[in-house]
C-alpha cells in the first residue's frame, strides 16, 4: 500500500506543528500541505486531493466543519478533526469523521488514528463521502447563522459576504449568487440558504428565488396572485402565489 | 390554614359553652350504654339556652374565627424592619383593643336588640370588654406565633440561597476566567515546543503556571487591586501571543498609580477573552488588543479594543461571558456602574467600564 497522502490544517501555528511533526513520524503517512486556515486548506485539498486530512474545527473565518461542508461530494479525503472543545468531539463522530484527537495531542492517541484511518479509508462507498460533507454543512449550521458563502473558481475559493448578495436563485444543486453584475456557483440548496440566512434580511419570493430585503425597489401586485419585485439595478423577478404571503408581509 | 381554623373553632365552642351556656339537661339513654345524644322522641330540653349560646351569646368567637385569616394575611405584610418594633408592638395593640371594642358594641347591640329592659350602654361595657379581652388576646398571640414561625423559617431559606448565590457567584467567576480550550490549546502549544524548543515550551510552562496561581489565590476575594486584574490579563496574552505568534499584538496602558484601584475579581478576563475571540479568534490576518484605564473626577475607565471583524461575528459563549461580568459589576457596585460594548471607530469592538473609583483596601494595608 503507498503511503496516504496527508494535510494537516491549524491556525495555531504550534498546534499545527506538533501534528505534522506526529505525521512525518508516522510511517505510511507522506505530508504534502499545510494550511493555516480554512480557505486556504479548501484550495489544498481541491487542488492535492489527499487522502487523509487533519483539521482544527474552530479557526478562524471558516471553521473545520465549514472546510468540509464546502468540499465537492466526489472527492472528499478521510478526516480527522483535532479540536480543544470537547463537544466538537462529539459533533465529529456525527458528521461522519474516521476520528477525532483531542489538544493536546498524544503520540499513542495520534497512533490510533492513524490505524483507524488506514483501515476505514479503503472501505469508504462513496454515499459515505457525501454523507461526510452533508453532516458537515450540519454541524457547521449548528454553529450560528451564515454570515459569508464560500465559492470556488478552479482550484481557488473565495468567500463571497453575505451583505453583498442581491438575489439568490437556484441551479440543480447549487445556488447562483448574483452580486452586483457578478454571478458565482456554490454549493447548496434554497431550502438551506432560507434556514441559515438571516430572515430579516432575506425573504424567499419564489420556488427557486431568494431576494436581499434591502435591494427591494419596488414591489407590484399581479393580477395572477403574484408579485412582480424590482431590484436595484432594474433587475425585476417574479414573486409566485405561493410565496405571496411573505411578499405581503414586506408591504405592511 | 384549616388546621388552625378548625382548632379555633374547637377552642370557641368550648370557652362559649364554658362561659355561657347553662349546663344543658342532656337526657341519658336509660341502659343505653352512655350515649350522650338527645333521646330521639321528644324535645331536646332547653333548647333556647343552647341556641342562646352558640348563637348570640358567642358573637366574639364567631368575629374571632372570621378575623383569623385576615389577621395572618394582615400580619405577613407588617413589614418590621421598616417601621420599627417599638411601632409594630403598639399597632398590634391598637388594632386588638379596636377590635374588643368594636365586638363589644355589636354584642351590645344584638343581645338587646328589641328588649326594653337593658342596661346601658356605660354600665355593659365594662363587663364586655374584660369578656371580650380574652378571645382577641388569645387569637394575637396564636396569630403571632404563626407568623413567627413563618418568618424563622423564611429567613433560614433565604439566608440559604443567599449563601448558594454567593458561592455560584464565585463558580461563575472561577470558571469564566479560562475556558477549557484556552487550557488545552497552551498544553497542545507545550508539547510542540518540548520537542523544538526546550527553553520555549518551558517560558509557556511558567506563564501558564502563573496564570493557574493568580486564578486559585483570589478565589475568596470579591473586590482585587486592579494590578492583579493587569497582570492576569499580561500573562494571558502573552501566552495567546505564544500560541498565535505573529497574528496577535497587544498593549497595555494603565498608568502604575491605577494598580491600586479597587475592582470586582476577574472583571477584566472575559472582556480580554472576547477581544481575543473578535480581533484574532475570527481573522486569519490577526489583530490587536489594547488595555486601557483612566481616573476621572471619581470614576475608574477601563477599556479594552480590538481591531478585529466587529460585533457581527459575536456567538452566544461570549455572550454568556458579557453576562457573567454585568453581573458581578451589578453585585459590586450595584447601579452605580456601567458596561458599553460598541462598535469602535477604526474596526473591530470597544468594551468601557465605568465604576467608582477607590482605593483597594490592600493599599491601606488593613488585608
Amino acid at each position: 500500500m503507498s503511503a496516504l497522502r496527508v494535510v494537516t490544517v491549524d491556525d495555531e501555528p504550534l498546534a499545527r506543528e506538533r501534528v505534522s511533526a506526529l505525521v512525518r513520524e508516522s510511517e505510511g503517512l507522506d505530508l504534502i500541505a499545510e494550511g493555516r486556515n480554512g480557505l486556504e486548506a479548501l484550495d489544498l485539498i481541491t487542488a492535492l486531493d489527499p487522502d487523509l486530512v487533519f483539521i482544527d474545527v474552530e479557526m478562524p473565518e471558516l471553521s473545520g466543519f465549514g472546510v468540509i461542508a464546502a468540499l465537492d461530494g466526489t472527492r472528499v479525503p478521510g478526516v480527522v478533526f483535532v479540536t480543544a472543545y470537547e463537544h466538537y468531539a462529539l459533533q465529529a463522530f456525527e458528521v461522519g469523521a474516521i476520528d477525532y484527537l483531542q489538544k493536546p495531542v498524544t503520540k499513542q492517541r495520534f497512533a490510533a488514528a492513524v490505524h483507524r484511518a488506514k483501515e476505514r479509508l479503503d472501505r469508504r462507498s462513496a454515499a459515505d463521502r457525501r454523507s461526510v460533507v452533508v453532516g458537515a454543512a450540519l454541524a457547521e449550521r449548528a454553529r450560528g447563522s451564515r454570515t459569508r458563502f464560500v465559492v470556488r473558481r478552479g482550484n481557488a475559493h473565495y468567500f463571497v459576504p453575505v451583505d453583498q448578495v442581491d438575489w439568490i436563485d437556484a441551479a440543480d444543486n447549487y445556488l447562483r449568487l448574483h452580486v452586483g453584475d457578478r454571478t458565482h456557483l456554490c454549493r447548496g440548496t434554497m431550502k438551506e440558504a432560507e434556514e441559515e440566512l438571516d430572515a430579516a434580511r432575506f425573504v424567499r419570493i419564489h420556488r427557486s428565488a431568494i431576494v436581499a430585503l434591502d435591494r427591494i425597489v419596488s414591489i407590484t401586485g399581479l393580477e395572477a396572485g403574484g408579485h412582480t419585485i424590482e431590484l436595484r439595478g432594474g433587475m425585476k423577478l417574479r414573486a409566485s402565489r405561493q410565496y405571496a404571503d411573505r411578499v405581503r408581509a414586506l408591504l405592511r | 390554614m384549616w388546621t388552625i381554623l378548625a382548632w379555633s373553632g374547637v377552642i370557641a365552642v368550648g370557652v362559649a359553652a364554658g362561659n355561657y351556656a347553662k349546663p344543658p339537661a342532656f337526657a341519658r339513654g336509660g341502659g343505653g350504654g352512655g350515649r350522650l345524644l338527645p333521646r330521639v322522641p321528644g324535645p331536646p330540653p332547653d333548647l333556647p339556652a343552647l341556641l342562646w349560646t352558640f348563637g348570640v351569646g358567642s358573637v366574639v368567637w364567631y368575629a374571632v374565627i372570621l378575623a383569623l385569616p385576615f389577621m395572618l394575611l394582615a400580619a405577613r405584610r407588617i413589614d418590621v424592619e421598616r417601621i420599627g418594633r417599638a411601632r409594630t408592638v403598639a399597632l398590634i395593640v391598637v388594632v386588638v383593643v379596636a377590635l374588643i371594642a368594636a365586638t363589644s358594641i355589636t354584642e351590645y347591640f344584638l343581645l338587646y336588640h328589641g328588649i326594653q329592659m337593658r342596661p346601658s350602654m356605660m354600665n355593659y361595657m365594662p363587663v364586655a370588654l374584660r369578656q371580650n379581652l380574652l378571645p382577641w388576646v388569645a387569637i394575637a398571640g396564636i396569630v403571632a406565633a404563626i407568623e413567627g414561625r413563618r418568618r424563622s423559617r423564611h429567613s433560614e431559606l433565604e439566608r440559604e440561597r443567599l449563601r448558594a448565590a454567593v458561592a455560584e457567584q464565585r463558580l461563575i467567576a472561577l470558571t469564566g476566567q479560562l475556558h477549557p480550550h484556552f487550557l488545552f490549546n497552551t498544553l497542545q502549544g507545550i508539547s510542540t515546543l518540548i520537542h523544538r524548543d526546550p527553553e520555549a515550551a518551558d517560558e509557556m510552562l511558567s506563564k501558564l503556571a502563573d496564570l493557574l496561581r493568580d486564578l486559585l489565590r483570589h478565589r475568596d476575594r470579591v473586590l482585587v487591586p486592579l494590578g492583579d486584574e493587569v497582570r492576569f490579563a499580561r500573562t494571558y496574552l502573552e501566552i495567546s501571543k505564544l500560541r498565535f505568534a505573529d497574528r496577535l499584538a497587544f498593549e497595555i496602558d494603565i498608568p502604575a498609580e491605577l494598580h491600586q484601584a479597587s475592582v470586582p475579581l476577574f472583571i477584566l478576563q472575559p472582556l480580554v477573552e472576547n477581544a481575543l475571540a473578535h480581533g484574532i479568534g475570527a481573522r486569519m490576518s490577526g489583530g490587536r488588543v489594547t488595555l486601557g484605564a483612566q481616573r476621572q473626577n471619581g470614576r475608574l475607565h477601563i477599556e479594552v479594543a480590538d481591531d478585529g471583524a466587529g460585533m457581527t461575528t459575536a456567538s452566544p459563549r461570549e455572550g454568556i461571558g458579557l453576562s457573567n461580568t454585568r453581573e458581578r459589576l451589578r453585585a459590586s457596585f450595584g447601579n452605580d456602574q456601567r458596561l458599553l460594548i460598541d462598535p469602535a471607530p477604526a474596526g473591530g469592538v470597544i468594551a468601557r467600564i465605568d465604576i467608582p473609583y477607590q482605593l483597594h483596601s490592600s493599599a491601606a494595608g488593613a488585608q
